[in-house]
C-alpha cells in the first residue's frame, strides 16, 4: 500500500515531466513562505490545460502503475480534465491509488 | 444523629458531581504538577475540550458521473472533455426572421475501464441523451437522441507528442418536427499535438489550442434535414478547431472557430453524394470562473455560423446567435 507522500512525489514528479518550461519538482514548495509552485498552483498556467490533461491520460495510467502495480485504478481523459490545481490533481491520484489524504494535505 | 448522618450524606452526595467534574476538567495548574509530558499534553486536551480529528479515508470515486452538455456528441469537435459545450438557449436572426433554438444533453459517463496494460486501458463509456429544438424557417427541428459510446486514447505521448482520441457512438434519433428517424453510428478521431494545445494560461495573456479531427459518420433513413430519400448515408469527414482564450481582453473570454468539409461515400441509389461544409465563428464569455468550481456554470455567447454539419446537425443555414449556455460537472 503506498503512502500519501509517495503518491504525492510521483505525480509532481508526472506533472513536472508534462509542463511546459517549469521546473514543478525542484520548486514545489521552495520556499515555505513563498512557494514557486505549491497545491494552489493552477494547472493551465505551467502549460498543463484540459487538452493536455486529457492527452495525459494513457501517460498517467502507464507510469502510475508501474509505480505502484497493486494500488492503481485506471483514471480516465474526463477525470483528468477536471482537477485545475496540483492539489487537485494530487487528490485523484490519491482516490484512484485509494490512499487518504491527510488532514491539511495537499500543502 | 440520623439528622446529622443524613445531612453528611447530601454533603457527600453534592460533592462528588463537583469532585467528578473538576476530574473532566483539570486546570492548567493542575496539568503543570504532571511530570510526565504525555501525562501533561493529555491533561491539556483535557482542559481545553480537544476533540480529535477522525482519522482520513481514502476518498471512493463515485461509479458515474453526470454532465449537462449541449449535445450528445463527445467531443466531437475538438474539445478537450465530453462535450465540452455548455447546454445552450439561443436567440437569433437567420434571413431577416428571429428564431430560438435550444440544445441540452444529459450524458452519464461510467467510471474508467480498468484493464492493466490492456489497449482499453482508461477508456470511458457513456450513455446520453439529448433534446435540440430549432424555431427557425429553413431548419426546424425537434431532435431527440439517445445514444451509448465509448471513449478513449490510442498511443502515449511524450510531452511534445502526440496521441489520438477515438470516440466511438451508436444511437437512434427522432425528429419530431421534420417527422424523421433513424439510427445512426459515428466514428470520430480527435488528434491532439501537445505543442499545439499547452500555451500556458497566464493572467494578462492569451493562449490559444488547435485540435484537428477526422471521422466516419452513418446515418439510416433521411436522419438529416437536407437528405432527400430514405435509405443509408455513410461519409468520412475531416475538421480543425480553434479555441483562443482572450485573457490579454478580459479572463473569461474566448474565441472559438471551427471548419469541417464532409463528402458522401455512400448514399441510396438514385441520390447524389453531397458535399458539405461548415464553418463556425464564435465569442463565449463565462459569467462564473469554470475552474473555481464545480457545478453549474453560466455563460453568454455570440456566434455566426454557415453550411451544414451532419454530425451535429447543424445547419443548412447562415445564421448569427445569441445564446445563453449552461453547463454542469
Amino acid at each position: 500500500m503506498p503512502t500519501y507522500n509517495n503518491v504525492k512525489n510521483a505525480t509532481i514528479a508526472l506533472l513536472d515531466k508534462y509542463s511546459y518550461d517549469h521546473e514543478i519538482v525542484g520548486g514545489y514548495g521552495k520556499t515555505a513562505s513563498n512557494p514557486k509552485y505549491s497545491a494552489d498552483t493552477k494547472l493551465a498556467s505551467v502549460g498543463i490545460n484540459a487538452y493536455v490533461r486529457r492527452a495525459m491520460m494513457k501517460p498517467t495510467n502507464e507510469y502510475m502503475r508501474e509505480k505502484f502495480p497493486d494500488a492503481w485504478r485506471a483514471v480516465g481523459a474526463s477525470d483528468l480534465v477536471e482537477p485545475d490545481t496540483i492539489g487537485a490533481f494530487i487528490k485523484l491520484m490519491c482516490a484512484c491509488t485509494s490512499v487518504a489524504v491527510p488532514n491539511g494535505e495537499p500543502t | 444523629m440520623s439528622h446529622m448522618r443524613l445531612f453528611s450524606g447530601l454533603a457527600m452526595g453534592l460533592a462528588i458531581p463537583g469532585l467528578a467534574a473538576a476530574q473532566a476538567t483539570p486546570s492548567v495548574d493542575e496539568c503543570l504538577k504532571l511530570e510526565k509530558s504525555e501525562a501533561r499534553l493529555a491533561c491539556y486536551d483535557k482542559n481545553h475540550n480537544y476533540q480529535p480529528k477522525e482519522a482520513p479515508k481514502a476518498e471512493e470515486r463515485s461509479p458515474i458521473k453526470w454532465k449537462v452538455r449541449d449535445s450528445g456528441t463527445v467531443s466531437p469537435i475538438g474539445f478537450a472533455d465530453v462535450g465540452t459545450k455548455p447546454g445552450l438557449f439561443q436567440l437569433g436572426r437567420a434571413d431577416g426572421k428571429d428564431f430560438t433554438t435550444a440544445k441540452l444533453a444529459v450524458i452519464a459517463v461510467v467510471r474508467a475501464i480498468n484493464q492493466p496494460d490492456g489497449f482499453f486501458d482508461g477508456w470511458e463509456p457513456f450513455v446520453g441523451a439529448s433534446w435540440d429544438s430549432d424555431t427557425s424557417a429553413k431548419s426546424p427541428k425537434d431532435l431527440w437522441q439517445v445514444l451509448v459510446g465509448v471513449s478513449g486514447q490510442i498511443g502515449t505521448p511524450g510531452p511534445r507528442g502526440v496521441s489520438a482520441f477515438p470516440t466511438l457512438r451508436l444511437g437512434y434519433k427522432d425528429d419530431f418536427k421534420a417527422h424523421t428517424q433513424g439510427a445512426f453510428a459515428n466514428l470520430h478521431v480527435d488528434v491532439i499535438y501537445l505543442p499545439w494545445v499547452n500555451t500556458p494560461e497566464v493572467s494578462g495573456y492569451n493562449s490559444w489550442a488547435l485540435v484537428p479531427y477526422v471521422g466516419l459518420y452513418s446515418a439510416a433513413s433521411h436522419a438529416s434535414p437536407e437528405t432527400s430519400q430514405d435509405g443509408i448515408y455513410t461519409g468520412p469527414y475531416a475538421g480543425a478547431k480553434l479555441e483562443v482564450k482572450l485573457g490579454a481582453i478580459a479572463e473569461r473570454l474566448s474565441l472559438m472557430g471551427q471548419g469541417q468539409y464532409y463528402r458522401d461515400a455512400s448514399v441510396p441509389s438514385g441520390v447524389d453524394k453531397r458535399t458539405l461544409q461548415f464553418r463556425s465563428v464564435g465569442l463565449k464569455y463565462d459569467l462564473v470562473d469554470p475552474k473555481a468550481k464545480k457545478g453549474w456554470v453560466p455563460s453568454l455567447s455570440l456566434s455566426w455560423q454557415s453550411g451544414a454539419e451532419p454530425v451535429t446537425g447543424e445547419g443548412p443555414s447562415r445564421k448569427t446567435v445569441l445564446g445563453f449556455g449552461v453547463k454542469f460537472d
